[in-house]
C-alpha cells in the first residue's frame, strides 16, 4: 500500500493535534507492545518530546512495520469509544477516511478493521502480510469421481461444468469476504480471516450445496448430477503469496475430514467450527462419530419420499 | 386443452361463449374449412363447439371429428333447432349449449366441468393438459414494462403468507414483529425480482406476488422452489424471528386487471380463488400449486411436487417438503 505525502501530514496532525505525547505512546502500544517513543525518536528521557516529532515517529515505525492501517483502526476506535472512561476526539479523521479510500480500502464498522474495497478481491484482504501467521477457517470442496467424469465427457462438456462450479463456489465464498486460495481441476479452497468467519464458512457450504442443486436441475450438461464433497476447518496457518504452496496440520485436517468422511452431496465441519455456529445454524448439521470418538458435523439436503 | 369454436357466421356467433369479454381460457375461432386444416396439422387435444346451422354440414363435421384421438366436440344450438340435444351425446359429445344457458360469466367454470367429466368416464389424462394453451389475452414477452394499469393479462399469482399469526401477536410487540416481518418481505422480493416478479400487495403477514406470463415459461414456480429451498440461509442471515419461520404459498395461473396502486379492493374471480386456495387449503409450512400453474413449470422441478387433491374444482399439488 502506498501512502501519500497527503495521507502522512493529516495522520501527523491528527495525532499531534489530538493527543499528548504520553497518550500517542499508550495508544501505539496497542499495536506495538512496549513501544517506547524516547527510545524510539533518541529524545533523553529527561527532554519532553515535542508533539510533532512524536507523530512523525510513530508514522515512520507503523509504516516500516505494515502497522499504518492497524493504527487508524486505533484511531477510529479511541475517536468512538475514547480511553479509560475519557472521551478524545481525533481530528482529521473523516480526510484520513477518505484519502484511505482513494487507496481502495474501506472500513468495515463492524469488523472494526479496513479491509480492501470491492473493487479488489486479493487473496490477503489487502492486510495480511506475506509470511505471517494468521487464524483462519478453511472450506475445501471436491468434484465426486472426477477421473470417470473427465473420461466420459468430451473437455468442452467438462470445461464447462467446472466452470460453472468455480463461479457458484467463488461467487458464494466472496459474497461472505472470503477467498478462493486455490482452484485446482478437480475442486479448491477458500479461506475466510474476518470476524465470524466460522460461521460464514458454513453458511457458504450450505448455500453451495442448494445452489448445486439447482444447477443439477436446470444448467448441468452432464447426463448425471455434478456430486462434490465439502469440508469446513478452523486453525492457524501461515499466509504465503504463493496460497498454493502452504502447507500445514490445519490443511492436512481439513483434507482429512473431506476424504475419510464426508459423503458425496454434503457438508462436514470440525468441532472447532460447529461450536461457533449458534442456534439456528447448528440444527442444519447432524452429529456423526469419527473412529477416534470425536464428532464432526454434517449437513446434507434431504427431500420428503 | 386448446379450446376452439367452428362456425359459418363467425362474426354473428363469435361472442356466444364468452360474451365478448376476455377470458382465462382462450378460444380460438375458425370457419370449418380451416378447422379441417386445422386439424389435418395438429395432434393436440382440443375441445370443438360447433356452431353449424345447416344439419348436412353439422353431421359431416361430426363423423369427421368422431374418429379422431385426443379430439372432443360439442354442439351450439343458437337457432334453437335440434329438437333432441340427447342424440348428440349418445354419439360422442361432451357439451351442448343452446340460447337458454346462459354462459357468458361462467365459461371457464363450464370447462372445468367439462375436463372433469372427461378425467373420469373418458380417456383422458390428467397433467399432460393445458401445456399446449397459448392465451389470446395480453401476453407481455418482455415482462413488466408491457404492462398498463387497468388492462387484463394473465400472470402467476403467488399467495404467501407467514405461519403462526396469533401466536406472534402475543410474543412480540408490533414495532418489533413489523421489523421481522419487514426483513421476510425483502427477502421475498430479493428472490421474487430475480424471476421478473413483483410483490403487487403486501399487508401484515401475507401478500401476493405477480410474474407476467408470457405464454410459455413458468420461472414463476423456480421462484416458489427456491423461496423454500433457501429459506434456512435466509433464516440464519437475515431474519430478526428467533425461530425458523414457516410460510405457506399457493399458486395460480389466472387472468386479472392489473391495477399498479392497489389498495385491497381489488375484485378478482382469479385473486379470490388464490386467497382461498392459500388460507383455508394450504398447510403450514407448504407451497401448493394448481394444475393449471404446474404444468408449466419447468420439467425438472415436477418430480417434486405431488398431488394432494382438488380444491375448487383444481387439481392441487404440494411441494415436497425439505427435512432438517
Amino acid at each position: 500500500m502506498k501512502i501519500s505525502t497527503r495521507l502522512e501530514r493529516y495522520v501527523v496532525k491528527a495525532l499531534s493535534q489530538s493527543l499528548n505525547v504520553q497518550m500517542m505512546e499508550r495508544i501505539v502500544q496497542r499495536i506495538i507492545p512496549r513501544y517506547n517513543l524516547h527510545e524510539r525518536s533518541g529524545f533523553p528521557e529527561n527532554i519532553p518530546i515535542p508533539q510533532q516529532n512524536a507523530a512523525y515517529q510513530i508514522i515512520g515505525d507503523v509504516k516500516r512495520l505494515g502497522l499504518f492501517l492497524k493504527l487508524i483502526e486505533v484511531l477510529i476506535d479511541v475517536d468512538k469509544n475514547g480511553v479509560m472512561g475519557r472521551t478524545i476526539v481525533i481530528h482529521y479523521l473523516p480526510q484520513i477516511l477518505k484519502e484511505i479510500e482513494g487507496l481502495h480500502y474501506q472500513y468495515y464498522d463492524p469488523y472494526g478493521l479496513f479491509i480492501e474495497d470491492s473493487s479488489k478481491k486479493t487473496k490477503s484482504w489487502g492486510i495480511l502480510q506475506n509470511g505471517k501467521g494468521y487464524e483462519f477457517t478453511f472450506i475445501k470442496i471436491d468434484i465426486v469421481s472426477n477421473s470417470r467424469l473427465v473420461r466420459n465427457y468430451t473437455g468442452q462438456v467438462i470445461r464447462k461444468t467446472y466452470t460453472d462450479l468455480k463461479r457458484i463456489f467463488k461467487s458464494i465464498i466472496e459474497k461472505r469476504n472470503g477467498r478462493v486460495w486455490n482452484w485446482e481441476g478437480d475442486g479448491g479452497l477458500g479461506a475466510f480471516y474476518l470476524p465470524n468467519k466460522n460461521v460464514h464458512a458454513a453458511l457458504c457450504g450450505v448455500e453451495i450445496l442448494l445452489e448445486l442443486f439447482m444447477y443439477n436441475l436446470i444448467n448441468c450438461k452432464l447426463n448425471e448430477n455434478l456430486e462434490v464433497r465439502m469440508a469446513v476447518h478452523t486453525g492457524p496457518s501461515n499466509y504465503i503469496f504463493d496460497t498454493g504452496v502452504i502447507h500445514n496440520d490445519t490443511l492436512r485436517r481439513l483434507e482429512s475430514i473431506e476424504t475419510d468422511y464426508t459423503s458425496p452431496n454434503s457438508l462436514v465441519l470440525s468441532r472447532g467450527v460447529f461450536s461457533d455456529l449458534g442456534g439456528k445454524l447448528a440444527k442444519l448439521f447432524k452429529p456423526f462419530k469419527m473412529d477416534s470418538g470425536l464428532f464432526l458435523y454434517c449437513y446434507s439436503l434431504d427431500w420428503e419420499d | 386443452m386448446r379450446i376452439l369454436f367452428c362456425s359459418e357466421q363467425l362474426e354473428k356467433y363469435k361472442n356466444f361463449l364468452t360474451g365478448g369479454k376476455k377470458s382465462s381460457l382462450p378460444v380460438e375461432y375458425y370457419d370449418y374449412q380451416e378447422l379441417k386444416r386445422i386439424l389435418r396439422k395438429c395432434n393436440e387435444r382440443m375441445l370443438i363447439y360447433l356452431s353449424l346451422t345447416d344439419r348436412n354440414i353439422l353431421g359431416r363435421a361430426i363423423e369427421y371429428l368422431s374418429g379422431k384421438e385426443n379430439i372432443f366436440w360439442a354442439v351450439i344450438d343458437s337457432e334453437g333447432i335440434y329438437n333432441d340435444p340427447s342424440e348428440f351425446f349418445h354419439i360422442g359429445a361432451v357439451d351442448y349449449i343452446d340460447n337458454s344457458v346462459n354462459i357468458k360469466d361462467g365459461f371457464p367454470k363450464r370447462i372445468r366441468r367439462i375436463i372433469n367429466y372427461l378425467k373420469k368416464y373418458r380417456n383422458y389424462n390428467t397433467l399432460q393438459d393445458y401445456s399446449d394453451v397459448k392465451s389470446n389475452l395480453n401476453l407481455p414477452s418482455t415482462g413488466w414494462d408491457e404492462i398498463k394499469n387497468g388492462e387484463e393479462y394473465k400472470f402467476f399469482i403467488m399467495y404467501i403468507e407467514l405461519d403462526g399469526k396469533e401466536e406472534l401477536e402475543k410474543q412480540w410487540g408490533k414495532s418489533n414483529l413489523d421489523r421481522a416481518i419487514g426483513t421476510f418481505k425483502r427477502y421475498v422480493e430479493k428472490v421474487s425480482k430475480q424471476f421478473n416478479g413483483k410483490i403487487w400487495i403486501w399487508s401484515g403477514f401475507s401478500g401476493i406476488v405477480l410474474f407476467p406470463f408470457d405464454g410459455e415459461k413458468g420461472n414463476a414456480g423456480i421462484f416458489g422452489f427456491r423461496l423454500y429451498l433457501f429459506k434456512n440461509i435466509f433464516d440464519v442471515e437475515e431474519s430478526l424471528f428467533p425461530k425458523f419461520v414457516s410460510f405457506r404459498t399457493a399458486m395460480h395461473l389466472g387472468s386479472m386487471i392489473y391495477e399498479k396502486s392497489n389498495k385491497g379492493h381489488i375484485i378478482s374471480d382469479t385473486i379470490n380463488s388464490v386467497f382461498h386456495l392459500g388460507k383455508r387449503f394450504t398447510q403450514p409450512g407448504n407451497f401448493c400449486i394448481t394444475e393449471d400453474a404446474f404444468i408449466y413449470l419447468p420439467e425438472v422441478l415436477k418430480r417434486y411436487f405431488i398431488e394432494i387433491g382438488e380444491y375448487e374444482n383444481r387439481t392441487i399439488l404440494r411441494l415436497k417438503r425439505i427435512k432438517i
